[in-house]
C-alpha cells in the first residue's frame, strides 16, 4: 500500500494503523516514509508492505496493490505506480460529508480499504485504539465503520 | 571597550521578550549593546518563554514512542517473546537498553535524531544529552567508555566529520568498557548536504564496522558491537542508512542486561595518553586488532552465506540485501553484517562457489576495489549507480549488468518552504532588501536560498557561513564586500559558529554576522541546544548568544525582533558601515514551538491594497495574490505580522 498526501492529512497516521493492525494479524510488516518536510509543505508518502516475507521496506516500481491518496493532485502523480489489477482509493466528497469532522478523512479511507483485506475487524479497532491518542480513538473507529460501510 | 560581565544581566530572560519596547533600558550600554525605541505598527506578541520541563520525554510528535516502550503490555507478547513494530533509530534504541549503555550523546542529524530522542523518552535507567556538536558527544562518550562504561554515541554521516578528531585517535586508546559510535548515512540526500560513504571511516581510522540490514538487526548488532567493543577494546562503528533508520519492522526483544562497570577507574597512562612515544606502540596494537577481528569475521554468524543458484551469487549489506534478496530471489548471497574488515577467505569460497558474482553497493565502490585487489574476480556496477540510494529496480539492473538506470517513475516533489510565520522569512526579507550578499549555514534558514527569497549563496556545513563571509570579504572589492553578510542559526552557532566568530574578532576583521534565534534546534525536531538550556537531563543551564559574543570582544551586538523589519532593516545597515565585527541577533521563536491558543489571522483591506507585490514577494505560503488584492489564507496564516509591517499602505491588519 502507498500512502500519499501532503503534510496534515494524517498520510502517516493512517499508515501507522495499517501496519499495526497487519502486524497484529500475525503478518510480517515493513514500513517506509520520508517525512520531515510534512510540517513545511512538503508532500508526504509511506509505503506499507506486509504479507508472509517481507525484504525491502520499498516497493518496486509499478508494485502497489492500493494507492490511499489523500490529497487528489499528489494522489494522480503515483497512479502509474499500481500494478497490474491495482486500485487507487480517493477521498471524496460524499465520505467527507458522513464524518465527525473532516481531519479522520484518512481513518475513513482506511475503513474502505479494509474491505479489500482479510483482516478481522476487532484488530483494525485495536491498532485504531494503540496508534492514536485516547481522546481521539473513539471518533477515528466511527470515521473506520463508516469508510468500511461505505460502498 | 570595557566588558564587565558581573554588571546584572537580565539580558537572557529579557531575550524571548517583544522587542516591541519593553528591552529599551535593559542593555548595560558599558557591553555595547543597544536597546530599540518606540514601537512599530504591528509586533506579534511572543510566546512567553518555552516551558522545557513540560516537554522532556513526555510529549514527543510521536507519542507512541512513549506509550509502547515504557508502558509495555506488548503488541504480541506470547511465551515471554515479546514482538514490536518499530524503526530503525527505535530499534537501535532498545538494543542499547538491551546491552547496558548506560552513557548515551549525540548531535540532532537527520536520520539519526529519533535513536537518542527515544533513549530518552523511553529507557530512563540510560543517561542521554544532547552535545553542541558531534566531537564534543564523542569525547564525552570515549571519557565515559574510558571510566569502564558502556556508551553509544549517534550522528548523521558528516556529524562524523565533526567528531573525526577524537575518532581517530581512539582507535588507538580503545576503551575499559565498550563505546559504539552511530553513523547514519543518508544515500540519496534526502536531507542533507552530501552523499558521503562513511564506511571509508572505517578503513581510514581502523575501526570495526557493523551494518545492519533492518530493524531487528539494527536492534541485535548494538549489542553485538558492544559485545566486540569490550572483546577487542576498541571502538565499534555502527552504520545506517536513512532507509533502515525511518523504516519499520518486527523486532523481537531480548532480556536487557544486568552487567555492571567495574567500580574504580584503571589508569592506563600508556593507553590513554597518546604522546608519540606511547602512540607509536598502540599503533602495533591497532593493526594486530584488525587482523584478530577479520579471524572473527570469518566464522562470525554476522556474516552469511545463503545458498541458492550456483550461476549467479551476490555480495551485499545493509538495506541493499533486502533490495537484492527480492530482486533476484533464486540467486546465492553472501550477506556481510561485519563490513570492516572483510572477511577474505569467507569472500574467495564464495566467489569460487559461483559462476557469476555481482557485487552490490550504494555509493562508493568500496567492496568491490577491495575484493577484486585480492585476486578474485567479481562484477560491481556502472558508475551511474554510484549517486543516489538503490531499491528493488535499480538492484536488478545492475544484478542484469546494465549501465543504465531502470524506467521508474520520477514524481516532481513538492518542493519543502518556510512555515508560515517562521521568524527566518522576516531576516531574509530584510537582508534582501539590504541587498546583502549571504553566505549561509545549515537549518531550516538554509531553505532561503529558494524562490522568492533566493537570498543565501553558499551554504557548505555547520558554521562555515562566519569564516566564510570574512573570507569572501577579503576577495571582494569594498563596496561588495561591505555587503557581505555571515547568516548563522542558534544551534549551528552553538555548534561550530562560535569558532569563526572568535577568529573574526581575534584577527582584527570587520564585518557583518547574523544570528538567527529562533529558540530551538528547529530542522531536526525542535531540540534543546545550549542557548535555550532546555537539556535532556533536566537541569540544564542556558548560555546568553549576546553575553558569549561580549565575551568574545564583539564591538557591536544588536537582539533584535525579525517582525520588527523596519528596526532589523535599520540595524543591518548600520552593521554594513561600521568597523570591527558586527553581531545581530534576529530573536524570535519557531513558530512550531508552541500552538497559538488564539485565533488571530491577518487581513487585507482590499480598497488599500495596491497589489505592489511586497508581502507576496516574503513567500510566505498564506499570501494570495488576486488581481484587484491580496489575501491571506486564514487556515494558513499563523498571525506573525510581517505583511502587516511589510505593507507600504497599512492594508493589513491582523484580527481576532
Amino acid at each position: 500500500m502507498l500512502f500519499v498526501g501532503v503534510g496534515g492529512q494524517g498520510v502517516l497516521k493512517a499508515s501507522d494503523v495499517l501496519a499495526r493492525a497487519a502486524f497484529l494479524a500475525g503478518l510480517a510488516v515493513k514500513k517506509s516514509e520520508i517525512h520531515g518536510m510534512s510540517q513545511r509543505g512538503g508532500g508526504v508518502t509511506s509505503t506499507v508492505r506486509f504479507g508472509e516475507t517481507i525484504h525491502s521496506p520499498l516497493a518496486p516500481s509499478k508494485s502497489i496493490d492500493f494507492l490511499m491518496a489523500l490529497d487528489r493532485v499528489e494522489g494522480e502523480k503515483y497512479i502509474a505506480e499500481l500494478a497490474e489489477g491495482g486500485k487507487a482509493l480517493f477521498i471524496d466528497d460524499d465520505l467527507v460529508r458522513k464524518l465527525e469532522d473532516p481531519r479522520v478523512a484518512n481513518i475513513a479511507l482506511l475503513g474502505r480499504l479494509s474491505t479489500e483485506l482479510d483482516i478481522a475487524e476487532d484488530i483494525w479497532d485495536k491498532a485504531i485504539a494503540m496508534e492514536m491518542a485516547p481522546k481521539f480513538v473513539a471518533m477515528n473507529i466511527q470515521a473506520f465503520k463508516t469508510g468500511r460501510r461505505q460502498r | 571597550m570595557a566588558t564587565s560581565l558581573s554588571a546584572s544581566l537580565p539580558l537572557a530572560r529579557a531575550g524571548l521578550q517583544s522587542a516591541c519596547g519593553s528591552m529599551s533600558g535593559a542593555f548595560p550600554s558599558a557591553l555595547g549593546l543597544r536597546a530599540f525605541g518606540a514601537p512599530h505598527r504591528y509586533c506579534a506578541p511572543v510566546p512567553k518563554p518555552y516551558d522545557f520541563r513540560r516537554r522532556n520525554g513526555l510529549l514527543r510528535p510521536r507519542q507512541r514512542q512513549t506509550f509502547l516502550h515504557t508502558h509495555f503490555t506488548g503488541s504480541d507478547v506470547t511465551e515471554n517473546r515479546v514482538r514490536e513494530l518499530i524503526s530503525g533509530d527505535e530499534a537501535i534504541a532498545r538494543g542499547a537498553f538491551e546491552a547496558g549503555i548506560s552513557v548515551a550523546t549525540g548531535y540532532p542529524g537527520t536520520p539519526s535524531t529519533e535513536i537518542i530522542e527515544t533513549i530518552h523518552a523511553s529507557y530512563p535507567s540510560i543517561y542521554a544529552q544532547w552535545s553542541p556538536n558531534e566531537k564534543a558527544a564523542l569525547e564525552v562518550a570515549l571519557g565515559a567508555a574510558m571510566g569502564g562504561a558502556r556508551a553509544l554515541v549517534t550522528m548523521k554521516h558528516v556529524g562524523l566529520n565533526v567528531a573525526a578528531d577524537p575518532l581517530f585517535t581512539a582507535a588507538y586508546t580503545g576503551v575499559q568498557g565498550a563505546l559504539v559510535v552511530v553513523t547514519a548515512d543518508d544515500p540519496q540526500l534526502h536531507s542533507s548536504q552530501n552523499e558521503q560513504d562513511n564506511r571509508w571511516y572505517a578503513r581510514a581510522a581502523k575501526i570495526a564496522m557493523l551494518e545492519p540490514s533492518d530493524s531487528q538487526e539494527a536492534k541485535d548488532f548494538v549489542l553485538k558491537a558492544v559485545e566486540m567493543s569490550e572483546r577487542f577494546d576498541t571502538p565499534v562503528l555502527l552504520r545506517i542508512t536513512t532507509r533502515i533508520a525511518h523504516s519499520e519492522g518486527i523486532v523481537e526483544f531480548g532480556e536487557p542486561s544486568t552487567a555492571r562497570p567495574a567500580a574504580a577507574f584503571k589508569p592506563r597512562r600508556d593507553k590513554y595518553v597518546m604522546i608519540p612515544a606511547y602512540a607509536r606502540k598502540r599503533h602495533k596494537v591497532v593493526e594486530e586488532r584488525l587482523s584478530a577481528i577479520q579471524a572473527f569475521g570469518e566464522t562470525s554468524e554476522l556474516n552469511r552465506i545463503e545458498r541458492g543458484s550456483a550461476d549467479l551469487g551476490i555480495i551485499a549489506s545493509g538495506v541493499v540485501y533486502e533490495y537484492a534478496r527480492e530482486a533476484s530471489p533464486e540467486a546465492s548471497m553472501l550477506k556481510l553484517g561485519l563490513t570492516y574488515p572483510l572477511p577474505a577467505a569467507l569472500i574467495r569460497k564464495f566467489v569460487s562457489s559461483v559462476k557469476r558474482c555481482v557485487v552490490v553497493e550504494e555509493l562508493d565502490d568500496i567492496l568491490t576495489t577491495e575484493i577484486r585487489a585480492t585476486g578474485l574476480e567479481v562484477e560491481g556496477k556502472a558508475p551511474a549507480f554510484r549517486l543516489g540510494e538503490f531499491n528493488v529496480d535499480r538492484v536488478r539492473a545492475i544484478v542484469n549488468g546494465s549501465d543504465r538506470e531502470p524506467e521508474t517513475l520520477t514524481v516532481a516533489a513538492r518542493p519543502p518552504a518556510l512555515c508560515a510565520g517562521c521568524p527566518h522569512r522576516a531576516a531574509f526579507t530584510v537582508l534582501k532588501k539590504c541587498k546583502a550578499i549571504v553566505t549561509g549555514d545549515i537549518g531550516c534558514y538554509t531553505l532561503s536560498v529558494l524562490p522568492p527569497l533566493e537570498v543565501m549563496e553558499s551554504c557548505v556545513c555547520m558554521g562555515a557561513s562566519i569564516g566564510m563571509a570574512f573570507g569572501l570579504r577579503k576577495a571582494l572589492p569594498p563596496d561588495e564586500a561591505r555587503r557581505v553578510v555571515g547568516v548563522i542559526g542558534d544551534s549551528t552557532f552553538f555548534h561550530s559558529g562560535v569558532t569563526g566568530l572568535m577568529d573574526a574578532v581575534y584577527n582584527g576583521a570587520t564585518g557583518v554576522v547574523m544570528i538567527l534565534d529562533n529558540r530551538t534546534t528547529a530542522m531536526t525536531g525542535r531540540q534543546g541546544h545550549p542557548g535555550t538550556g532546555e537539556a535532556l537531563t533536566g537541569n540544564g543551564k542556558a548560555v546568553s548568544i549576546e553575553e558569549l559574543c561580549a565575551g568574545l570582544g564583539v564591538a557591536n551586538v544588536a537582539v533584535i525582533d525579525p517582525i520588527d523589519v523596519k528596526s532589523l532593516e535599520a540595524e543591518v545597515r548600520a552593521a554594513m558601515k561600521r568597523d570591527g565585527v558586527n553581531v545581530v541577533v534576529a530573536r524570535r521563536p519557531c513558530i512550531l514551538l508552541e500552538r497559538p491558543k488564539h485565533r488571530r489571522r491577518a487581513r487585507v483591506t482590499a480598497e488599500k491594497c495596491k497589489v505592489c507585490g511586497l508581502c507576496v514577494a516574503t513567500g510566505c505560503r498564506a499570501i494570495v495574490k488576486g488581481e484587484k488584492s491580496v489575501s491571506v489564507e486564514p487556515a494558513v496564516c499563523m498571525a506573525c505580522g510581517l505583511c502587516v509591517n511589510i505593507c507600504p499602505t497599512g492594508a493589513i491588519a491582523i484580527e481576532e
